[in-house]
Order: C-alpha cells, then structure tokens, then sequence
C-alpha cells in the first residue's frame, strides 16, 4: 500500500514536470496546444514521432523546442536524395595533413547521451536510411567502428512534408510502424494567433524564441523509469480492453464488424497495418495520457484522443483508394470508433 | 431486286452508243410508258455500265425539284455495285412526279440530263437519254351541266374514327409510373407519410431499466447502466464518454437540466466499468432511472 503511494507520489511530481515542460515548448509554440499534448504523451510513452505538415507551420521549431525543453544531446540532418546511410553514423573528411580521416557522423557523435536524433524532411531520403532508422528505433542501438552503440535515452523526431513529390521516397511500411505517433500539424485556426505568428516580431526569430524556454523541466535520463511506472500503474479494466479488441477488430474487417463508410467497398478495405505492435503503442501511450489526465485506470477518451495518430498510418487500404490519400483511413477510424460502443 | 424491277417493267430501254470505251452501256428502264394522270409518280432506272476505274462525279446528277411547270424531279438515288470483268454498274432510281393537267392524251418529254465520269484523269460525259411517257385527262373536258356549283367537286373524304382509350391507357400507365417515382423519392427523402417519427430512445430505456429495477442486483445495475449508455449514443448519433457530456448538452439544449446527474452517472459509470477511483460516484438503481425517467420527459416535451 505505501509503496502505491509513494509511486503515486513520484508520479504526481513528473506530471507537474511534464505540465511544466508542455508550458515550456507552449512559449515558443503558440496555437498548436493539442501537437505538444501528443508530443508530451510520445516522449514519457517513449515512442518516436513523425510529423507532417505544410511547408512552414513550425514542424522544426516545435521540434527545436521541445529539444530544447526536454535538454540532453540533440542531433539533426537533413533527408536529401544522395543521403546515404553511412553519413549518418561517419563523417569522412580530408584532414588538414591531406590524409583522409573517418570520425563519428551526427548519429555517434553524441554518443551514449543523445536523447534527440531529428530527421528532418526524411521523405526526401532514400530506402536504405529509412532501413538504417529501424534498427536505430526498433532496439535503439547501432553497429559502428567494430562495436555497438546505444543510446537508451534516444528518440527519433522526424518531418515530412507532403506538398513536394519529385524526388521524394514513401517511407516502408515496416518504417512507419516504428513511429508511436505520426502528428498532422496544421496552421492554428484561433485569429488572435494567426495574427501574432504573422505580425509579432518575437515569433519571427527562431533561436531568440528557443533561449525563451529556459533550462530543461526534468532530467531526460530519469525519462526511462519514469515511462516503465507509468505503463505499470495505470491499469485497464477488463472492459476497457474489451473495447479495444473490438475496435481492433473492426479495423481488421470492417465489414464483419458493421462498419461502413460512404462510397467505399467495405470488403477487403483494410489490406494492412493494424499490427499487434501498433495496439500495443496505442494502449502505451492512452496510459500516459490518463497519466496526464490525472487517472491511474484508462477510459475509452484515451483510446480516442490518440487514436488516429497512433493508428492512421500503420493502416494500409486497398491500393484503388490510393488516390484519396490518409482520408481514408482517418475516415475509417472515426466510422470504427462511431460504431463500436463503450462501455 | 433487279430482277423483279425488270419482270414488272415495261422494257423502255434506249441503249445510247456508248460515248467511249470507258463506258460499255447506258440503259434506261421504266415502269410503263402511257397511263399516267396529274400528280402521278413516274419510277424510272438508269443503269450505266462502265469501267470499274471510273468515277461518277456527283455534282453532274440533275438536283430534285421543279424540272419545268409540268414536272418535278422528287427523288434520285445512286448504287453501285460490281458486275464483274473489271466493270461497275451504277443504277440510278429517278422518280419523277407529273403536274401536267393534260386536257387530252398526249407526250410528255422527260428532258435528258447529263452525267460526268473521271477516268485517268479524263472527263467523259454520258448523256442519259430522252424519253417521253403518254398522260391522259382524269375527267372529260366539258363535264356535264350541274345546278349546284358544288356538285362539281367530290365529296370530302369522311374523318376516320380515331382511337381514344390507347392514349388514356397510356396515360394512365404513365401517371401510375410518376406516383410510383413520387413515392420512391419521398420514401428516400423522407417525406410524409415516410417521415418517421423519432424514436424516443429515453423512453424505451426508461421501461428497461424499470425492469430492471425490480431484479435490483448487482448484474441488473450494470445493465441499466448499458440501456442507459445507448440511449444518450442514440439520442446524440455517436458514441458519447464521459469527456463529451459538455458537447452533448450543447447539441440537445433539452437535456441541459440534467447536465449535473448525467456528470454523475458518467462518473459512476468510469468507477463501474473502467475502475476510475471516484468516491460518492456510485450511483444506485433507483437514481439510474429516475435520471432515464427525466430524460425521457425532456425528450417528450423537446418534440
């Protein structure tokens, strides 16, 4: 009993942390108090994140702040098309004796301390760094220099954007159910913050903007443990996880589950994804979120909060619906959700 | 065709010299050559046999219309087809129609006409020939003395009896067709007498949970609860936790006076199905249907 109490203890603290950390990355980021919620949640679930977005909405700078915000190591590159995988782990160069020298690249130079590896624009890379990231996400640890590296505090960050197709490649499957969360970030719909984006020069200068989080709220290494409590105190009910059988199922067949969408062959809809991993990460990070909310039992509005970020895309549909992009999917979420009932 | 063409005709075939080499022969048949009255239709063939290289320009054949004041061209058709030997023959169906009005029995002269064929390059004109046909007076040319003028002309031909019931049947069918369509619409639309009346999902609930009520364990608790889980999704088209009681009330202002027990029933229902710690949250059967109860009424009294 005591010792439930004092986990509480400890988790109430971090929640105050993690309150202060949101307040933090929210000086910097303004309008976009749901994106850093989620944000918050894939940090203490421990999950990596792609974001995706419009050119210019504040992809990097929420990432740069919450870097910032979250301190430890941080380490970006940028996804081009002659990107390979090995300028990520060394860096070549011709030394200053004319001899060539080989030495740690962005991922290593961190070493065992990097808590942030951001990808920006991984789309614009090719196939064979996105099958380099598996590794380093799926077990946090590469091969380099004859040895292994981890890094037990890492988590990847990386951004898309969708409005280019030349020159870009679709991320593989198997990379995208690595992701815990792939975030939508859109331009903020309040005026007033329209207005100060646009006309206040504070939002003008992004490294200006950064120095305003200040010193980190927690220490990024205790985030392991912190993560490991959570999932362990947070419970689900027996019906809750009825619940989420159902919607799973009615992910897998729609159509034997009574879901139904407008215009769509419900039939032999979903041709992929929904992978035991993937329900996994959503009930991962649906605890953090009671966590957040104060809870230490999950309610179906932690499923659905993180729902479509956790599960729109790892769901692969039928290749005839390609042309309608993610809507689809997120359509198919919403119907699922609408048509199996809780409690 | 030609064959029957020819058996009925009056062989009134002129065969033309043909003018050179290109065009072997040029012959004219016809139905008869006399017996023709005022407004007749004169069916006439020509048929030119000539090279298989040639060309009938088709500017050269005569346009229908008035020929002259007595007679008109109605219609000309060209076909070709091969005859063998390298050769094509072209037969031109020509009907002529008579406005002579001939006070006694004499010649009509069909005026000739001109054809052009292209061959190499050559132009070579083939001259259909003249012919004439024999037309006579319907009537006699000073008729008999009548005292009434009008006796002069025949009597107008009787109106036939038309057919009324197809039309009306049809119509009837077809207005049949239209209220069947009418009521296809308006049971897609809605309409009346298709508009149901909403289900008064409270109501329905209420008596299940009052049923229920009587049973009072701990099983019937959680069923209420269920029938009373339903009722709200029905009521708001969706699923409704304990998260959206704000958005609900705000879509059905009706249910507003209850906004605090259903906060209440809410929470009960976290602590019952999902182990949310809540002290005070468990609410007792009696308060589940008295809640079902007034919500029912507000439903009632919203319509």
């Amino acid at each position: 009993m005591t010792d439930t109490a004092a986990t509480d203890a400890v988790l109430a603290d971090w929640r105050a942390k993690a309150q202060q950390f949101e307040m933090r990355v929210a000086r910097a980021v303004i309008g976009q108090s749901r994106v850093i919620r989620l944000v918050t949640i894939a940090i203490f679930a421990r999950g990596h994140v792609l974001l995706e977005g419009d050119v210019g909405v504040g992809k990097t700078t929420l990432l740069r702040a919450v870097a910032r915000a979250l301190g430890g190591a941080y380490s970006r590159i940028e996804g081009t098309v002659d990107l390979m995988p090995s300028d990520l782990i060394y860096h070549t160069y011709l030394a200053d004796d004319g001899r060539p020298r080989v030495e740690p690249g962005p991922v290593l130079r961190q070493a065992e301390n990097l808590s942030i590896f951001f990808f920006n624009e991984i789309n614009r890379a090719r196939p064979q760094v996105h099958s380099l990231l598996l590794r380093l996400m799926a077990e946090r640890s590469v091969s380099a220099f004859n040895r292994e590296y981890s890094f037990p505090a890492l988590q990847v960050f990386a951004d898309r954007n969708l409005v280019e197709r030349e020159e870009t490649f679709e991320l593989p499957a198997a990379a995208r159910d690595r992701f815990l969360m792939e975030i939508s970030m859109k331009t903020p719909s309040d005026e007033s913050v329209r207005r100060a984006l646009i006309f206040d020069p504070r939002y003008h200068d992004v490294d200006r903007l950064l120095d305003d989080i200040g010193e980190p709220a927690f220490d990024y290494r205790s985030l392991a443990s912190v993560a490991e409590l959570i999932q362990n105190r947070v419970a689900a009910s027996e019906t809750l996880e009825a619940y989420v059988t159902k919607l799973w199922e009615a992910l897998l067949d729609p159509y034997a589950a009574g879901v139904t969408l407008p215009d769509v062959e419900m039939r032999g809809l979903v041709r992929g994804g929904a992978s035991p991993r993937g329900l996994a990460f959503l009930v991962r990070a649906a605890r953090v979120r009671a966590w957040l909310e104060g809870r230490d039992a999950l309610t179906p509005e932690d499923i659905r909060e993180i729902f479509l970020e956790t599960m729109a895309h790892r769901i692969f549909v039928d290749p005839i619906y390609a042309m309608r992009g993610d809507d689809i999917v997120r359509d198919l979420c919403r119907a699922a959700f609408a048509t199996v009932p809780a409690p | 065709m030609r064959a029957r063409f020819l058996a009925l005709s009056f062989l009134f075939a002129f065969v033309a010299a043909p003018a050179a080499a290109e065009v072997k022969s040029v012959r004219l048949y016809a139905e008869r050559g006399f017996g023709f009255f005022v407004g007749d239709l004169v069916n006439a063939r020509l048929e030119i046999v000539a090279d298989s290289a040639s060309r009938l320009q088709s500017a050269s054949l005569p346009r229908p219309g008035a020929l002259d004041y007595r007679l008109d061209l109605r219609d000309i058709r060209v076909r070709e087809e091969p005859v063998g030997d390298g050769l094509t023959r072209w037969n031109i169906d020509l009907v002529y129609q008579i406005f002579y009005v001939a006070l006694d029995v004499r010649d009509l002269q069909i005026p000739p006409f001109a054809l052009r064929f292209l061959h190499e390059g050559e132009t070579e004109t083939v001259r259909a020939p003249a012919w004439a046909i024999g037309v006579s007076p319907l009537r006699e040319v000073l008729p008999q003395r009548r005292d009434d003028p009008t006796d002069y002309m025949r009597p107008d031909r009787g109106v036939a009896p038309s057919d009324a019931a197809t039309p009306a049947i049809r119509a009837g069918a077809f207005v049949a067709l239209a209220l069947g369509a009418l009521a296809l619409v308006a049971h897609d639309r809605g309409w009346p007498p298709f508009h149901r009346r909403r289900a008064r999902v409270f109501a329905a609930a209420a008596r299940r949970i009052a049923i229920l009520t009587k049973r009072g364990d701990e099983a019937a608790r959680r069923a209420a609860m269920l029938a009373l889980h339903r009722a709200i999704d029905d009521a708001a088209g969706r699923r409704i936790f304990a998260e959206d009681i704000d958005a609900f009330v705000a879509g059905h202002a009706e249910f507003a006076v209850a906004k605090e027990r259903l906060i209440r029933f809410f929470a009960s229902s976290r602590a019952l199905f999902f182990g949310v710690a809540d002290a005070g949250a468990d609410l007792p059967l009696g308060e589940i249907l008295s809640l079902a109860r007034s919500l029912a009424a507000q439903e009632r009294s919203a319509r």
